[in-house]
């Protein structure tokens, strides 16, 4: 084997290394032998760290001198719903000070659940000559002057997409900062923020891009400048509409549907905000080709949804809201027979008595209708073992699937039992599921279901679960595949994390907040494991003034070559050896 | 007969540039020694947990017991002797009595046995923090869309004029000044900083912009608690924000 390696040249080992992108097959080959992993980090171009606190910045650089495209991620998924306090951290600034020195050559910054301050998109616009490629998904901590700092100097930029980032909206007036000479945009997506942009400004600029297929426009651009915008850019791939709300004119409505039947490339619908049924028939004409519809802000009711989707023969994906109930559910199962990915969201969270008529039915029928549903998000307020069952033997393919009833620990509202065997069906007939976030009323029993059979499963979600530390032992013990296990109110303490300690670092995460894991056992697995970071959260105060045997409230614990972090909050604690001695 | 249970192996494929080979295990241990203290987790098979402390197994099998410091002692006794295990072995040697403890399991109020967010549910029909999982996003188009069906009714009703023909996804709020006996209501889904509500606000009641610092905005949360505004993030003030209330800087 090693004559062999060294019988080829470094060139010919590097062009051929340079067809392999995957960083699973990269990480393979530069452990075959010691000139490999040389000439492999040399010519890696792309670099993914899924948590941002596993590495240091001057650790990536060492090894991989030529990188040019850096996707990151910090807060742990929980964040999304406030469950991680302010403050955290997952700061993007000290990887961009590193990299501005660096990879003067980089392109590409995707960033997911980071802190992003102008201060880091103005170095950014200064550093990266080169740079063309900005995604910034739920992100915080920056304002529009960052972002007209990246359009006025990022003259090769052809990807801005702020998805559902938090921006601090001084004004529209960023967007003008784009020079007249600038015309390489291929995507924008502005969806999440809140201020008028000038729509002059925008209408030039979508004008003056040729290679413009990506716009997402935010709700503040009117109904009614929509078709202008669509008239400069008939090429557009995917269209994120502003608000879809005007009053019903008739020549508003013509332009409309004229602009929107100019642009035969169109694949992918959003946006619909405040959507008034009267406007939706000017997207009829383009629904046959459309492939991926997000309706999820579109509070439409069923009988026109259900018109709607009837049309979309295409779909591939669907994002909307309950609105849609069974009856529309049952016509996407009857027209829609490629889709892929289904998301129900619920259209009145906090309501106590459901308001639309969408119950596990609708699921069910999905299930029987469409043979290559894969991807599952669905809020509902109550589902059966039988259900689940069906959707199981219906769907063998399923590989993600994420329910959500929304009343915690809500039981098969038939016989009254768990939902054990319902998601224990999940996991014995998909055995391809990569990804599961469970509801409803379960014990210990649905865990070891879980543990049997969820082999491929890489992430997990549990709520209101469980009965006792078998239930995550048997996670941990049997899920070999298993990468994030995020977890809360959930009677789990010491003992499954103990005797499972090895296990954590195989794993990117583990978060338990609301559960009964000790302040002890937590610093008993960070001096143990030396390449753990756990990380205790409280905001009562420091875990050290109270037992030992006391819960703390939150954890977070993630593998890393690192070391602990300096960047902590007040309220939050590493446990390693010197804590240990600290604390004590 | 003891059998060796792995928590499981340490695979050395599927971690980014982890050096997995850098552990030190001390070879010179005595095998005897540690191999008496493993212990077997395997599906429920009942066996004794061998530490020093005597009565630990009997103690072990109560999980109340477990944690209390008369356990600890012994826990960490045990734990001291195999220090040296390799890393693949648990940390912990849990004997697991399962019928007894699942019993005492099954039977324990859950709500009361752990601190978790309480489930009630207020007025406002959000009581649990973070529940449903839905994003920030989607929580705020939801609050709007119930407030505005209230909303619609109103002026439906008043034949309100100064809507612009905005659509209506509206999400006001009461505001009250202190010494101020009539309170007003102001629509938050138009601002995005405190700034420019507070500006607004304070024109409501007449302020004028130089004793801007006259006043502090506070806000009455989804628990029930009045806070300042300005402690927290917009994010934070617009998820669980029930009513405004300008209170004099003075105090």
């Amino acid at each position: 084997m090693l004559r062999m390696a060294s019988s080829f040249p470094e060139e010919v080992l590097e062009h051929v290394f340079s067809f392999i992108y995957d960083d699973k097959d990269r990480n393979a080959i530069s452990m075959v032998c010691k000139s490999w992993y040389e000439i492999e980090r040399w010519c890696r171009r792309r670099i993914f760290v899924g948590n941002c606190y596993a590495v240091s910045p001057p650790m990536v650089i060492r090894r991989f001198p030529e990188v040019r495209s850096v996707e990151l991620k910090g807060k742990p998924h929980f964040a999304d719903f406030n469950l991680v306090p302010e403050g955290w951290g997952g700061y993007v600034y000290p990887w961009i000070a590193a990299m501005a020195t660096a990879y003067p050559w980089l392109e590409e910054i995707r960033l997911k659940r980071m802190v992003v301050t102008d201060e880091a998109l103005e170095l950014i616009a200064k550093s990266f000559k080169n740079f063309k490629v900005l995604v910034l998904s739920s992100c915080e901590g920056f304002s529009t002057d960052g972002l007209a700092a990246i359009a006025a100097n990022c003259r090769n930029l052809k990807e801005l997409d702020l998805r559902e980032s938090e921006v601090d909206d001084l004004s529209g007036h960023w967007l003008s900062h784009f020079p007249d000479s600038y015309t390489s945009l291929v995507s924008l997506n502005i969806s999440c923020l809140g201020s008028e942009v000038s729509f002059s400004a925008l209408e030039r600029l979508v004008g003056r891009c040729p290679n413009l297929r990506t716009l997402r426009l935010n709700r503040a651009v009117p109904l009614d400048r929509l078709a202008n915008i669509l008239c400069r850019a008939p090429q557009l791939v995917e269209l994120g509409t502003g608000t879809y709300s005007a009053e019903l004119q008739p020549d508003v409505f013509s332009s409309l549907a004229g602009a929107f039947s100019g642009c035969k490339e169109l694949r992918s619908l959003s946006g619909f905000w405040d959507a008034v049924p009267g406007y939706l028939p000017a997207i009829y004409p383009i629904c046959p080709s459309l492939t991926s519809l997000n309706l999820s802000y579109a509070t439409i009711q069923s009988t026109d949804l259900t018109k709607l989707v009837s049309q979309c023969q295409s779909l591939q994906r669907l994002w909307v809201l309950d609105y849609i109930e069974d009856i529309g559910l049952e016509a996407l199962a009857a027209f829609c027979k490629d889709l892929r990915e289904l998301r129900v969201f619920p259209s009145e969270p906090f309501a106590q008595e459901p308001n639309v008529s969408l119950t596990e039915q609708g699921l069910v029928s999905v299930s029987e209708g469409c043979p290559k549903l894969h991807s599952v998000l669905y809020f509902c307020r109550q589902m059966t073992n039988d259900a689940l069952a069906t959707i199981a033997r219906n769907r063998p393919n399923m590989t993600r699937f994420r329910l959500c009833i929304i009343e915690p620990r809500a039981p098969d509202y038939i016989t009254l039992q768990p939902l054990d065997d319902g998601f224990g069906a999940i996991v014995e007939h998909c055995k391809d599921l990569q990804r599961l976030s469970m509801a409803g009323l379960l014990t210990d029993r649905v865990f070891e279901h879980i543990g049997n059979h969820a082999k491929k499963l890489e992430m997990l979600s549990v709520a209101f679960a469980g009965d006792s530390d078998l239930g995550l032992h048997h996670v941990l013990s049997g899920c070999e595949n298993l990468r994030k296990l995020e977890i809360r109110d959930c009677p789990f303490g010491d003992k499954a994390l103990l005797v499972n300690a090895a296990k954590l670092e195989t794993m990117r995460s583990l978060w338990m907040s609301s559960c009964s894991v000790s302040f002890g056992a937590c610093k008993l697995l960070g001096q143990k494991i030396p390449r753990l970071n756990v990380e205790v959260m409280d905001e009562r105060g420091p875990p050290g003034s109270r037992p030992e045997s006391c819960p703390v409230e939150k954890l977070y614990i993630y593998r890393t070559v690192a070391g602990p972090r300096f960047d902590m909050p007040g309220f939050v604690w590493t446990m390693d050896e010197d804590s240990a001695l600290r604390l004590s | 007969m003891m059998e060796l249970q792995l928590g499981l192996a340490l695979p050395t494929d599927t971690i980014k540039g982890l050096d997995l080979n850098s552990y030190v295990f001390d070879p010179n241990k005595d095998a005897a020694r540690s191999s008496r203290q493993l212990i077997i987790m395997n599906q429920g098979m009942v066996h004794p947990w061998l530490s020093t402390g005597t009565n630990s197994a009997a103690a072990a099998a109560e999980d109340d017991d477990f944690i209390s410091n008369h356990q600890k002692r012994s826990f960490y006794d045990a734990f001291e002797e195999i220090y040296d295990m390799p890393r693949t072995l648990p940390l912990l040697l849990w004997s697991k009595q399962p019928n007894e403890e699942e019993d005492d399991e099954r039977n324990k109020d859950h709500e009361k046995s752990f601190p978790s967010a309480s489930n009630k549910v207020d007025g406002a029909g959000d009581g649990i923090v973070g529940w449903p999982p839905i994003k920030f996003q989607r929580r705020k188009i939801s609050h709007r869309s119930r407030k505005s069906r209230m909303e619609n009714d109103r002026r439906v009703d008043n034949g309100c004029a100064d809507c612009h023909g905005r659509p209506s996804n509206s999400m006001y709020v009461k505001v009250k000044m202190e010494g101020v006996a009539i309170g007003r209501k102001i629509d938050l889904s138009l601002y995005n900083s405190f700034q420019a509500l507070k500006h607004t606000l304070l024109g409501m009641f007449g302020i004028c912009q130089e004793n801007s610092s006259s006043h502090k905005l506070t806000f009455q949360d989804s628990e029930g608690d009045w806070l300042l505004a300005d402690d927290v993030p917009w994010r934070s003030f617009i998820w669980s924000v029930q009513r405004l209330k300008l209170i004099r800087s003075s105090r």
